[in-house]
């Protein structure tokens, strides 16, 4: 069960505190350094649990809008992770075990992704003062999970040796050698 | 030559140059296993928790090291303890978990302790002839920490905490441990020899084709081993120029653009601000000091072919969510790197098992530290595993190389 009941609740809140971002001197500036830092384009963030999409471009201060091409970033998350990462409520481990478990997924350049992170902090802390504006108290209440946790794992595994990576170079063909 | 009798193959070291590596039953036997619980794993230091998990009077933690089961508890004179986990009526365990207490009592039959190990009350004893539960105590293991880190070694001949960390304590100076945060971890069970896990450690000459990550984010050209007595160094540079690829590239991109984000700590050199030390300290830990923080790994055996891993993590204390995203990036790093060494070691744990393998030879510019965990092991096994190939004398005198 998650925490947001509807999609239409998700879009509300993310569209309310996204909206308030790039509005703000913070988000300017924010969408200044994106643009040197080589975030330009639109992101679009889906969510699972309840399904949703939310388009922003930070460069060009727009949430929701329908984009003209193919977003730079693309970002999959489950709704409430994506609502305890807003909430800056997780730590580094279980941050990385979101990632780990594809419970995160995301596809973009290494620069833009790295922009991104940045953009995350100056953003974040707009999430809690919307939902406190808005009277979703219910939502900043929601129970926090546990922080700097030990990760135990009993499956067998991921297999990775010999994959190729997204971010490696290609292998030399014959014709190319 | 192999032999019904013997527990295992033997091993000469000739020099790294000439010997051949440890044999494959090394890797198989479950009988040196056994006896490595005894004669090994008795005799070191090991890494057992957290000096924050003790910090107050009354706050335990409960471990296992080498089959004895133990509890390191902060006594009521804030000293430091490390109490046999066994109740001396019939071997429940006094303390379970981990939490804070005035007193343990066992969960059997409910005799209680005081913090210090005496026993305090013994219900339903007051029949029992020849019994003086004032004079009883709970056996105490050595304990002492180190940093953020509580240890504990259970036999008397192995020397002081700081000899054993004498290559490492120097090191760790820069990094200030005693101000970074603990922020989790995470476990592995691998289906491998604990050996074969930490013989993995021990170089960087499959670095290329097991971590094309790591190899992208390390210098071609800088890769050093220094052996100390009881723990041996690698460091591994980041690379200069610093090319394409990442130490961090599944997710940021080039080490360079990563450390544009992310600069290093505060107050490290020149070498610790560009560069990796990975300390392995015999047998079971490694100790690696990053730009960024310190990861501790600790293996443990759980049987013959089966061993267990946490990773533990230490970073400079973040509350924005821009760096606790640059951590989350180092950290889901560094559990990629051990997911292709956890696959590895599966398969070369396979391959010990083949009956046309018996022993491989080290790469003496690369694998002098493998060699070097070698001769140490062998030093503290190979005096029992004469008596017990013999099963009649005494175990003769181990003689660690210097």
């Amino acid at each position: 069960m998650s925490h947001f009941a509807t999609a239409e609740e998700l879009r509300a809140e993310l569209g309310a505190f996204l909206r308030e971002f790039v509005g703000s001197e913070t988000g300017r500036r924010a969408a200044d350094a994106a643009r040197e830092a080589g975030l330009i384009g639109p992101l679009i963030l889906r969510t699972v649990n309840p399904a949703a999409a939310v388009w922003l471009d930070v460069s060009e201060g727009r949430v929701d809008a329908a984009p003209d091409g193919e977003p730079v970033i693309e970002l999959e998350l489950e709704a409430d992770d994506l609502h305890d990462l807003l909430l800056n409520r997780l730590g580094p481990v279980e941050i990385s075990q979101l990632y780990e478990t594809d419970r995160v997924r995301f596809a973009g350049p290494p620069e833009a992704l790295g922009a991104l992170a940045i953009l995350a902090g100056q953003l974040q802390p707009f999430y809690p003062e919307s939902l406190a504006r808005r009277g979703r108290q219910d939502l900043l209440d929601t129970p926090a999970r546990p922080t700097r946790t030990l990760w135990d794992v009993d499956g067998p595994p991921r297999e990775v040796i010999g994959k190729r990576r997204p971010w490696q170079r290609p292998k030399r063909t014959a014709e190319a050698v | 030559m192999q032999t019904a009798e013997r527990v295992v193959s033997e091993w000469r070291d000739v020099g790294v140059e000439r010997s051949g590596t440890l044999p494959a039953d090394w890797y198989t036997s479950r009988e040196l296993f056994e006896l490595e619980q005894q004669h090994l794993f008795r005799h070191v230091w090991t890494c057992v928790g957290r000096t924050e998990q003790v910090a107050e009077p009354g706050q335990f933690f409960t471990c296992e090291v080498a089959n004895e089961q133990v509890v390191v508890v902060r006594d009521s004179d804030q000293g430091l303890r490390a109490l046999s986990n066994v109740c001396l009526h019939r071997a429940g365990p006094v303390a379970m978990g981990c939490g804070q207490r005035k007193a343990f009592q066992c969960p059997y039959h409910g005799w209680t302790y005081e913090l210090d190990g005496r026993v305090r009350r013994t219900r339903g004893m007051e029949s029992t002839e020849d019994f003086d539960p004032a004079s009883m105590r709970l056996p105490e293991f050595r304990v002492a920490t180190w940093g953020p880190l509580v240890w504990v070694a259970l036999e008397d001949d192995v020397p002081p905490l700081e000899e054993w960390l004498s290559q490492i304590t120097p090191r760790a100076a820069n990094y200030r441990m005693d101000e970074l945060t603990y922020v989790g971890g995470r476990k592995w069970r691998i289906a491998c020899n604990w050996k074969m896990y930490v013989d993995n450690y021990m170089e960087g000459y499959h670095i290329p084709f097991i971590h094309p990550g790591l190899n992208q984010g390390l210098s071609p050209t800088v890769y050093t081993y220094e052996l100390g007595r009881w723990s041996n160094q690698q460091y591994g540079a980041e690379p200069h120029p610093r090319g394409p690829g990442s130490r961090v590239a599944s997710v940021l991109g080039s080490v360079q653009a990563f450390r544009t984000l992310k600069p290093p700590m505060e107050g490290l050199d020149a070498t610790e601000r560009n560069g990796y030390y990975f300390f392995w300290l015999f047998p079971c830990h490694t100790l690696n000091f990053m730009p960024d923080g310190f990861l501790l790994m600790s293996v443990r055996p759980i049987d013959v072919e089966l061993t267990e891993s946490t990773f533990s993590w230490w970073f400079p204390e973040e509350t924005a969510l821009d760096r606790k995203l640059l951590q989350a990036a180092v950290v889901n790093f560094g559990h990629l790197v051990n997911t292709e060494d956890v696959e590895i070691c599966t398969h070369a744990q396979r391959g010990m098992r083949s009956s046309v393998y018996h022993q491989g030879r080290y790469s003496a510019e690369q694998e002098k530290c493998l060699h070097h965990f070698h001769r140490l092991a062998t030093a503290y096994m190979e005096p029992h595993l004469a008596a017990a190939t013999n099963g009649n004398g005494r175990p003769l005198q181990r003689e660690v190389p210097a």
